[in-house]
């Protein structure tokens, strides 16, 4: 047995590769938010000392 | 001991070990990943009731343990916060918001995934379900209270209360298929006891651990940029934002 056929999961494929789907968008998500967090953190903070030099 | 957390509980020394600890979070977190995506999607055989749906518990029951364990952990540290008035404690709570929203969120929609081929329906209004619904309403509620307020001093004090009283609907979650008659079926999973195969279990423990290493992480990261924020007037802070700059 290939591992394709494995992977298909008979009539549940649709709401398990969903599920498994949904669940690392939402991490990568919470990864990418984060980062975001943290490069405008850094700006905002580099543009107020800037300003008060 | 205690002079250890006053030491790692001060702003500076936070922001310069956690840097270190933070790969070390995060390379298990993909590595548990990986392994535990292999051990539920191959290995683990399908259920004799359920069949394949029951790979959806790998994701769904992480989820759900990650929704409870955060705020515990969100209400302690904001009472750590509130008794002690350690600055981490509520950076610590504020940030773990979101990532508990998150899981309570994945939560819900897989719960609702899983439900539809073994229910035959997206939801009922069962104890669970509606504990878990509500839980999520306490997040988005802590999160909303947190940025409704100014000063953060007074937001961590207000949104502490509020994670303190919201506290009482975890027993209730952990105990409603207990306590009520419920469509949602029973833990396998207990202190004393595993009803479930071995394959099963590993995948769920593999999936369940690499979902703590990654609250590790992104507490951790998101805390450092929280306590840039706090401690935007510290000389600390500036020369190392201006160091960055050069």
């Amino acid at each position: 047995m290939d591992i394709i056929t494995v992977l298909t999961f008979d009539k549940y494929a649709s709401y398990i590769w969903f599920s498994y789907g949904l669940t690392f968008t939402m991490i990568a998500i919470l990864f990418l938010r984060t980062k975001s967090i943290h490069r405008n953190t850094v700006k905002q903070l580099r543009a107020k000392y800037l300003r008060n030099l | 001991m205690w002079k250890w957390i006053q030491a790692f509980a001060s702003p500076k020394i936070f922001y310069q070990t956690s840097a270190k600890i933070i790969p070390w979070l995060m390379y298990p977190f993909i590595g548990l990943t990986l392994l535990g995506l292999y051990w539920a999607l191959i290995v683990s055989p399908a259920d004799y009731q359920q069949g394949d749906s029951v790979r959806i518990m790998y994701v769904h029951v992480p989820a759900a343990w990650m929704s409870l364990m955060i705020y515990v952990v969100m209400a302690i540290a904001g009472a750590i916060g509130l008794i002690w008035q350690i600055k981490l404690a509520n950076v610590v709570a504020t940030v773990s918001a979101p990532i508990g929203a998150v899981f309570t969120f994945l939560a819900l929609v897989t719960g609702a995934v899983w439900g539809k081929p073994m229910w035959g329906t997206w939801w009922v209004w069962d104890a669970r379900l509606t504990s878990e619904l509500i839980l999520l309403f306490l997040y988005l509620a802590y999160i909303s209270l947190n940025n409704a307020f100014d000063n953060p001093k007074t937001a961590a004090k207000a949104s502490a209360v509020l994670a303190i009283v919201g506290l009482v609907n975890i027993p209730i979650i952990y105990y409603s298929v207990e306590w009520w008659n419920s469509l949602h079926q029973g833990s396998s999973v207990g202190v004393n006891k595993v009803s479930m195969q071995i394959d099963m279990f590993i995948s769920l423990m593999l999936i369940s651990f690499a979902f703590k290493f990654l609250y590790g992480a992104l507490v951790l990261m998101r805390a450092r940029d929280e306590t840039l924020i706090r401690e935007q007037n510290s000389t600390w802070v500036k020369n190392l934002i201006m160091e960055n700059n050069k």
